[in-house]
């Protein structure tokens, strides 16, 4: 795609743009029962966890995780209809326990009816949350950028669309690898690793709003290198007794993908004995496991990109996502690249947690008014 | 007007100037805080007091430039920690506390309030149904005593014109005499049972009164409840540093970022268009 092409593309639009119109807040709201406020709303709906970030200062998150009671007495031993994130994981056994975003986006293609119905709702009522936790006052607009995954469908989007209007006055959806790279001003010629549990968003930013031929969405992420782990300890220590949760929990706290990594020493039970283990081989390759994908997808947005920015745009690769967080992983893809590429450059993002959240925030609030009042 | 343009007493031009620097300052330098982590902020912090003790002091001592961007640092985040916790400087648990308590002393005034207009309206009710029985009793009685007073009148007035022969002069002044007195008394009568339906009527009117000023106090005591209702709601949320719609200021890359947003918004209503059709 060529880039000038782009610009030319876009001339009129942007001319139309120079003043939008600017209404108040009274008056777009008749009403008159929100006249004291604007709330900007950024969230980062992922697999693994939901993030907020809102215009009044709070800053929030939640692992995607919903349940509701099984039965009458669950419900009155809970003393509540639904429960989310880690309290909903550690009491999943009285309760229809739901991680909607499964697969990086809401789960509604596979099972029976029930689930598909029971994953919208969770979905929904988490979205309700994630708005709730971020404490908007009654008095005021509720504006919120909602960032999806790439691949969305538009029976998800649309499932968002309809929990997000419940609670917000005016919702709008975008890109979650675009929404990190617009949060740190980082609009020209550069890539964007998003890595989430269920996928990893691979993004090309160059100027303009980035096309579909400019994403690449790979399910190398969190989920796959729990999986791995699992795998690699169950053949290592085949007496250790674990459940996916439990690798979960073990990785977030010793991924590594560096030959000097600290040992991970850890406790499994082997027949209800705590017993430790030494997993830092398994580990390693465990999380090393998505960097050649990884890579690979870097390598085909890169090849198919204008030769004169190539190289501009290996270095300037932005790696963002609760993924991330595996240490020294910007120094593995950096190895990767060099080996496979010739070479690159990896800039891990401050905020893990709050990189997408801070982005949609900020597009909220560089949005004109008038496209806002167009989606209410 | 955004929240940082609040009106200012006049002032000099360069005054004006100065002031209109900051607020850029402050409105660039907002754009940018949202985004950087808690360290780096103290950091900028600790940065900015001893650039600022320096300047004002000269040279300064490390150990007290050290200590005073520490306590700036621990006061910048006591005010935000109170600023995101209060509401008008009051903690949100305490004005939470205040409000349930002017709803529940509204309350009571408002049952109250109810309790007595049920009374004052059962009162005037039966009230009005005794008064109705006691005025036609005391007309009847007053028709009653009337009558018999009227006659013994007559008795009287006949014994003594008896007496005074049967002349047609004696005769037409007996006529006379006997209607004035009758109607005098009659007229007497009448002014007695009125004077009682005015008392009567004062006292429904009375009750009317205070019928109508508990009611008008059961609504100002409902309204009073539905505000503190909206209080406590409002107040429960954190208020959003924004007072109106902001969009995109200019600055670096505007443009781009006008058609980004552009392309985000068509984006979105392609896509409300499609879940519609």
């Amino acid at each position: 795609m060529s880039k000038k092409n782009n610009e030319n593309e876009n001339t009129e639009t942007s001319e139309e743009m120079k003043e939008p119109t600017s209404t108040s807040t009274t008056q777009s709201n008749p009403g008159g029962s929100k006249e004291h406020g604007v709330l900007y709303l950024g969230i980062d709906l992922g697999t693994s966890r939901t993030s907020v970030s809102a215009s009044n200062g709070v800053r929030e998150t939640v692992a995607s995780y919903v349940g509701y009671p099984k039965d009458v007495v669950s419900r009155k031993l809970l003393k509540r209809d639904v429960l989310f994130g880690d309290e909903a994981l550690d009491k999943r056994l009285s309760l229809e326990f739901y991680r909607p975003l499964a697969h990086g986006v809401i789960d509604c293609s596979e099972g029976d009816k029930a689930d598909v119905k029971g994953n919208l709702r969770a979905a929904r009522d988490l979205i309700a949350e994630i708005i709730r936790r971020s404490q908007p006052r009654k008095d005021e607009l509720v504006y919120a950028v909602i960032g999806v995954p790439a691949q969305a469908s538009i029976h998800n989007k649309e499932a968002i669309i309809k929990a997000a209007k419940e609670t917000v006055d005016s919702v709008m959806l975008c890109s979650e690898p675009f929404s990190v790279a617009y949060g740190l001003d980082m609009l020209d010629d550069v890539l964007v690793i998003d890595i989430g549990a269920g996928t990893t968003d691979l993004c090309r930013m160059h100027g303009t709003m980035p096309e579909e031929t400019d994403q690449i969405t790979v399910t190398y992420a969190g989920d796959f290198v729990d999986n791995e782990l699992t795998k690699l300890v169950q053949e290592s220590h085949p007496e250790a007794q674990f459940t996916i949760n439990m690798i979960k929990s073990i990785k977030e706290k010793h991924s590594n993908v560096s030959n000097d990594m600290p040992p991970a020493n850890i406790e499994l039970p082997v027949n209800g004995k705590p017993t430790p283990f030494d997993i830092t081989n398994e580990m390693r390759t465990a999380c090393n496991a998505i960097v050649p994908p990884i890579v690979e997808g870097l390598g085909k947005l890169v090849a198919s990109f204008d030769p004169e920015f190539q190289e501009r745009l290996k270095n300037r690769v932005l790696l963002a996502g609760g993924g991330s967080q595996i240490k020294n992983l910007d120094v593995a893809i950096e190895e990767y690249m060099k080996s496979h590429l010739g070479g690159g450059k990896v800039l891990r993002i401050e905020e893990a947690m709050y990189g997408g959240a801070n982005g949609a925030l900020k597009i909220a609030h560089d949005m004109p008014e008038e496209y806002w009042e167009k989606l209410k | 007007m955004s929240v940082h343009d609040v009106p200012t007493p006049a002032k000099s031009l360069a005054q004006e100037d100065e002031s209109a620097r900051k607020k850029e300052m402050i409105r660039e330098s907002g754009r940018s805080l949202r985004h950087i982590g808690e360290a780096r902020l103290m950091a900028v912090i600790a940065a900015a007091v001893r650039h600022a003790v320096k300047r004002t002091f000269g040279e300064t001592r490390e150990e007290q430039l050290v200590k005073a961007a520490g306590i700036a640092q621990r006061g910048f985040l006591h005010l935000l920690k109170n600023n995101g916790k209060s509401v008008r400087g009051v903690p949100v648990s305490d004005f939470v506390k205040e409000v349930e308590e002017s709803k529940r002393r509204i309350l009571k005034q408002r049952e109250q309030a109810r309790k007595e207009l049920e009374r004052v309206t059962g009162e005037l009710s039966s009230r009005r149904e005794q008064m109705a029985a006691e005025r036609d009793d005391f007309i009847e009685a007053k028709r009653a005593d009337g009558v018999a007073f009227d006659s013994r009148l007559l008795d009287k007035l006949n014994e003594l014109f008896d007496g005074m022969g049967d002349s047609p002069e004696i005769t037409e002044l007996r006529g006379m005499v006997t209607q004035i007195a009758i109607s005098s008394v009659q007229e007497e009568r009448g002014k007695a049972v009125e004077d009682k339906l005015a008392d009567h009527d004062a006292e429904v009117a009375n009750y009317q009164r205070r019928i109508e000023k508990l009611t008008n106090s059961l609504s100002r005591t409902e309204e009073e409840i539905k505000r503190l209702a909206q209080m406590k709601d409002v107040e429960g949320g954190v208020a959003s540093i924004y007072r109106t719609v902001q969009g995109l200021c200019d600055g670096e890359d505007v443009e781009q970022k006008q058609e980004m947003m552009t392309a985000i918004f068509e984006a979105n209503l392609e896509l409300r268009e499609k879940v519609v059709a």
